[in-house]
């Protein structure tokens, strides 16, 4: 059999085929496959985060514990070993401690149910500074801070006011706070999260 | 879609598919599979493409091919329905035996050499061109044309006898 032969063979093969009409819709369902198939592994992957992350910055196994999903707040058993101190956000501007954590200006409009952030955390010092920007000046947030092992602190957060909490946890758990607007109109709130070294 | 693809697809979609059924050795099915799936990977880049689109679907398509090919070795196919014999057609070309035993044999040559006798050979691509698009030397599409050719002309030879 010659190159020529070869290339006839081939040719006489292939002579009578046609695409499909239906090609371009196979290509429209492959790509709406890929796009699916895409976001489940997406939110797989995000899922398995979330789950392998607690109980790794749990044990102390990363530097730096996974960033907190906002969720309601779990109760927390009191017990006067430990304490939430409050002062002015001036007593803590973050110097020698390392941020944990930061919120990006999260607006709240009045109506919207209390909104909360859960973190975990190891027995130390923490510093949770708030503070809140709104439309109106008789809008405010009132914070309620939970600490394993410290008694709960409700305090409230008014315009342009900051606030500071001092947190010691003797034992390892969740650091939390629950944030309930209360008024007219959007307000902005920052929460930043340190710990001391 | 784009209309830019959409023509694309239309103009050339045929032309495409015959290479995918010689690269996949005669398998229609397997081949239209295939180019869905390379026309699709296409299309995600497609603003991106300078000049003409075909050069780089031709990539995908030999690209995906060989490694279905080589998946397949492990996770095979088969159909249980016999598909019905082609009608004969006389005159247009070689004769029918000889062709199925090519098809026959084309199916059992390692898939490189097999996208190398199908760009040289169907294509009508150069040596340096197919070296090119599967990203190995001329000297290796030189050697693996003639392995593939002599190889086929032995079988082939011996099966029409």
């Amino acid at each position: 059999m010659t190159e020529q032969q070869f290339r006839d063979a081939l040719r006489a093969e292939v002579a009578d085929l046609t695409a499909s009409p239906a090609l371009l819709e196979g290509i429209a369902i492959k790509r709406r496959r890929r796009i699916v198939r895409n976001r489940a592994f997406a939110a797989t992957a995000a899922a398995l985060v979330v789950i392998g992350g607690v109980p790794l910055a749990l044990d102390g196994g990363g530097e730096k514990p996974a960033p907190p999903a906002a969720t309601a707040t779990a109760a927390v058993v009191p017990s006067p070993a430990a304490d939430i101190h409050v002062g002015s956000e001036a007593t803590y501007d973050g110097k020698d401690a390392d941020l944990l954590w930061e919120s990006k200006d999260e607006q709240i409009p009045v109506a919207d149910a209390p909104f909360g952030v859960d973190y975990p955390a190891e027995p130390g010092t923490y510093f949770l500074a708030a503070t809140c920007d709104a439309e109106r000046s008789d809008y405010k947030i009132v914070l309620e801070l939970r600490a394993p092992g410290a008694k709960p602190v409700v305090k409230t957060i008014r315009p342009n006011k900051g606030i500071a909490f001092e947190i010691t946890a003797l034992k390892r758990g969740v650091v939390s706070a629950v944030a309930r607007p209360v008024g007219e109109g959007r307000a902005a709130i920052t929460w930043r999260l340190y710990r001391d070294k | 879609m784009d209309d830019d693809f959409e023509a694309f697809v239309t103009a050339r979609g045929s032309a495409l598919l015959r290479t995918a059924v010689l690269l996949s050795a005669g398998s229609r099915h397997d081949a239209e599979d295939t180019l869905q799936t390379a026309l699709e990977k296409a299309y995600r880049h497609w603003r991106r493409i300078d000049g003409d689109p075909e050069p780089y679907v031709r990539r995908i398509l030999v690209n995906l091919t060989i490694n279905r090919t080589r998946r397949f070795r492990i996770l095979r196919e088969f159909s249980f329905a016999d598909p019905p014999d082609p009608p004969d057609r006389p005159g247009d070309g070689p004769d029918v035996p000889l062709r199925t035993t090519l098809l026959a044999e084309l199916r059992t040559l390692p898939p490189r050499q097999r996208a190398v006798l199908v760009l040289r050979y169907w294509e009508d691509l150069s040596e340096a061109e197919t070296a090119a698009l599967l990203g190995c030397a001329v000297g290796t599409v030189k050697s693996q044309a003639a392995k593939g050719l002599a190889k086929l002309r032995a079988r082939t030879l011996e099966d029409v006898r």
